[in-house]
């Protein structure tokens, strides 16, 4: 018996005699034509007890003799010339033991009750098909015996004193005579579950049959070694190269664009394509209703000036059914995180301005540093149309300047965070906030942004990256809410970039490029290095990012409900309350260690006053009470404490918390945030006061 | 004889070219044929002001930038080694979010 288990399947070896042509992986061999020349080797040398065994498959009738089999110490490898026959050739070249299975070896019984449909013979003869027959050698003493073992039975020695260690042992088959293909039966291999169906399969049905199995194609393929599986690689779709002209997959026509992997499109087919999927997009969700106030962001960027004039084309009359939706634009000039001048701000605010009024709808203007200044309550029922806070006209732009010291306090904050991936994530979820603010201030009950699924993709690669895995559903999603109030909806998500640009180019669609902060820099952020990665990739591989977005999608994590669950600067779900075991806690923990020299610390204490200084002259004491005069409603007038970092953290979610680790001094922080953590540690602290009397809805009887 | 073309660059492409969007270019005569491949080269020798690695990438142009001949996708034109006719429009738009 084998001891050592051999990891590997028994083929054929590649070097074979002319007539023979190997198939299935090298496992079996069929002898094509005439008579000769069709001697096959193991590919790898036996060992001693290891069995080789053969199936016969297909006999051809009209030759005389039987197929050959034996061991020889001859090397395939050494590519030495053939003979035209295992016997005798092979036989006299020396080193070879080889022998001529005939009709006269074992019968197997045919069946039980011993009636049979063919007249004549009533046993199975060995040489039929589906007979197996295999050889081993045995060691004995210095020399070994080879042994046949013929559909299960051990025949007993037919060859001694073979001189083994002279050299390794290939196992020999002469497909010859009327036996005409062989398959090797594996016995050793670890082969995976499909490749032994697929053996067992291919034994028992026909090469015409196969195609009437009720199997999936890509199975079908699989059964004809077509499609190749584990092992092996199996990489995606690339991108075939285009020989010649294409022409559009639907009308015949001239194509325009390859799309969707390798699908091309004429002009107008791909007009009726874009219009559809958007559309497609609104009308599945059924979440945009006839007649509500949908707030539609413009960053002037093509994808967001692409979905302008979708918007355009679906509400007017022209199209085939009306959206029904009431539209308002925002532009949110950035110009302060790059340090933009004021007439570059105001060309930029100009251009965009311009597309955006003509289209007629409600246009509004805002500036990233107000989101400084934002105030906490908003008041959702008046639209109030006095609102100084906006502007509805060009020539209000020059009032730009009043927000010069929230400018600066953005400067500030932008500062004090080193890394520009940090500095990209905080001007998101501030423009974002802003967003939600102007939406609710102006009554609109749905915030509408143009991302496309490229950028979708690289976002969610980000996402995970930056630690917000728990919110990638939510970020990539076609809706999002978590804002109670307000969902924000992404109807173009579907698009891949190359559809946005070349729909932009056919339909004359303008748009005005704004650099950011990554902007002709090479790779210094995250979310950089990402996009390089996936358009890379894309490049190559056009299914990467539905990819992407269709395992994205596939990530949910639950929703808490309430306010006090939800992190203060990016609005998602808090993913910290996890158990004390976790790798979070561990991180928490020797954070704080680092921190203080201390030794009487509590473990998981957030009572450490320490405003995180770093340096071990810490001399904190606990946390000062603050004199609050316990009302709750607003009105207290006691001073404020100033919040501790420890607190801050308290209220944001994990990679939030990475985000302000940067950050020096936690009060750089818009106010609006600060006020609201402050709101919900007070609120946790007199919840905690009054917990003993509070009645436990779980225990009261019902 | 020159081969007149035009050039346009958007979508954040123009900054490396001097923020100029559209450049008519006279290619002069050589006895190969102008194909894309020799046009991001002598792009890259004689208009690329700036960060010639934002724009190309080795032979063809980076990832994430669009190219098409004529308003139709260089894919179906047979992209590097697509034939330029006098008069054609090439247009390369950047999809891209950081330059």
């Amino acid at each position: 018996m084998i001891k050592n288990a051999l990891l590997t399947m028994t083929r054929f070896h590649p070097y074979h005699g002319q007539n023979i042509r190997l198939l299935h992986d090298n496992m079996v061999a069929y002898r094509e034509t005439s008579f000769a020349h069709a001697l096959t080797f193991s590919e790898k040398p036996l060992r001693p007890g290891e069995i080789f065994l053969v199936e016969i498959e297909k006999n051809e009738r009209g030759w005389s003799g039987h197929m050959r089999i034996g061991l020889t110490q001859f090397n395939p490898a050494d590519h030495f010339e053939l003979p035209q026959y295992a016997l005798p050739d092979l036989h006299n070249m020396g080193k070879s033991w080889i022998f001529a299975v005939t009709k006269s070896h074992n019968k197997v019984m045919l069946n039980e009750e011993g009636d049979t449909d063919n007249g004549d013979e009533p046993y199975q003869s060995v040489i039929d098909v589906g007979s197996r027959i295999g050889i081993m050698y045995k060691v004995n003493g210095d020399t070994a015996e080879m042994r046949f073992i013929i559909n299960g039975e051990d025949q007993g020695p037919c060859a001694r004193y073979i001189p083994y260690q002279g050299g390794n042992l290939h196992a020999v088959v002469d497909v010859y005579g009327t036996t005409k293909q062989v398959r090797i039966i594996q016995l050793y291999g670890v082969s995976t579950l499909q490749n032994a169906c697929r053996d067992r399969i291919l034994q028992l049905t026909s090469e015409d049959d196969l195609n009437k199995l009720p199997l999936p194609k890509k199975l079908k393929q699989f059964l004809r070694y077509e499609l190749v599986q584990e092992g092996e690689d199996v990489s995606p779709a690339r991108k075939e190269k285009i020989v010649e002209e294409r022409t559009c997959m639907k009308c015949e026509k001239k194509a325009v664009l390859v799309t969707r992997v390798n699908d091309a499109f004429c002009k107008e087919c791909f007009m009726v394509y874009v219009t559809h999927k958007f559309r497609a997009a609104i009308g599945k969700s059924k979440l945009i209703r006839d007649g509500e106030s949908v707030l539609v962001g413009v960053s002037g960027g093509q994808a967001s000036s692409c979905l302008l004039h979708l918007i355009q084309e679906g509400l007017s009359g022209r199209a085939h059914k009306k959206l029904r939706f009431k539209p308002g634009l925002v532009f949110i000039d950035e110009g302060a995180t790059i340090g933009m001048s004021a007439e570059e701000r105001l060309a930029n605010c100009t251009q965009v301005l311009e597309i955006m009024e003509k289209t007629g709808f409600p246009c509004y203007l805002k500036a990233l540093e107000q989101a400084m200044e934002l105030e906490r309550e908003a008041v959702t029922n008046t639209a109030d149309q006095t609102d100084t806070a906006s502007m509805t006209s060009v020539e209000d732009l020059t009032k730009l300047h009043r927000y010069d010291k929230a400018e600066e306090e953005l400067r500030a904050l932008m500062d004090s965070l080193k890394s520009v991936s940090a500095k990209e994530d905080l001007i998101k979820s501030l423009r974002h906030k802003i967003l939600i603010d102007l939406a609710l201030k102006k009554g609109y009950s749905k915030v509408m942004l143009g991302d496309c699924s490229t950028r979708l993709a690289v976002r969610l690669l980000t996402d995970i990256a930056q630690g917000r895995g728990a919110h990638v559903a939510m970020d990539t999603a076609f809706a999002d809410n978590r804002c109670n109030d307000i969902t924000i909806v992404r109807p173009i998500r579907d698009f891949s970039s190359k559809e946005v640009a070349m729909f932009n180019i056919l339909n004359n669609v303008p748009s005005v490029f704004i650099p950011r902060i990554t902007t002709k820099v090479y790779s210094v952020s995250i979310e950089h290095l990402t996009e390089r990665f996936v358009t890379g990739l894309q490049a190559e591989y056009p299914s990467t990012t539905s990819n992407i977005m269709r395992t994205g999608e596939k990530l949910h994590t639950e929703k808490k409900s309430s306010s006090e669950n939800q992190c203060a600067i990016c609005q998602a779900p808090l993913d910290t309350d996890v158990p004390s075991s976790s790798a979070l806690s561990a991180v928490r923990f020797s954070e704080t260690v680092s921190r203080c020299s201390s030794v009487t610390l509590s473990i998981f204490s957030t009572d450490t006053a320490c405003d995180g200084g770093g340096d071990k002259t810490c001399q904190s004491e606990g946390q000062k009470e603050s004199e609050c005069c316990g009302r709750g409603d607003g009105s207290c007038q006691s001073k404020e404490s100033k919040l501790t970092r420890d607190e801050v953290e308290s209220a944001l979610c994990y990679a939030c918390r990475l985000l302000i680790k940067d950050l020096g001094d936690v009060s750089k922080l818009p106010k609006h945030i600060l006020d609201d953590i402050s709101q919900r540690q007070r609120r946790t602290k007199m919840k905690s006061e009054i917990e003993d009397f509070l009645l436990d809805p779980s225990n009261t009887p019902d | 004889m020159k081969t007149p073309i035009t050039l346009e660059f958007s979508g954040g492409a123009e900054l490396l070219f001097d923020k100029v969007k559209k450049h008519n270019v006279e290619l002069p005569a050589s006895e190969k044929k102008w194909t894309i491949g020799n046009l991001l080269l002598y792009i890259k020798d004689n208009l690329l002001k700036e960060r010639p690695e934002l724009f190309m990438q080795g032979e063809t142009v980076r990832p994430g930038i669009l190219v098409l001949v004529n308003d139709a996708d260089w894919e179906l034109m047979g992209e590097l080694d697509y034939e330029i006719q006098p008069n054609d429009r090439i247009v390369f738009i950047s999809t891209l979010h950081g330059g």
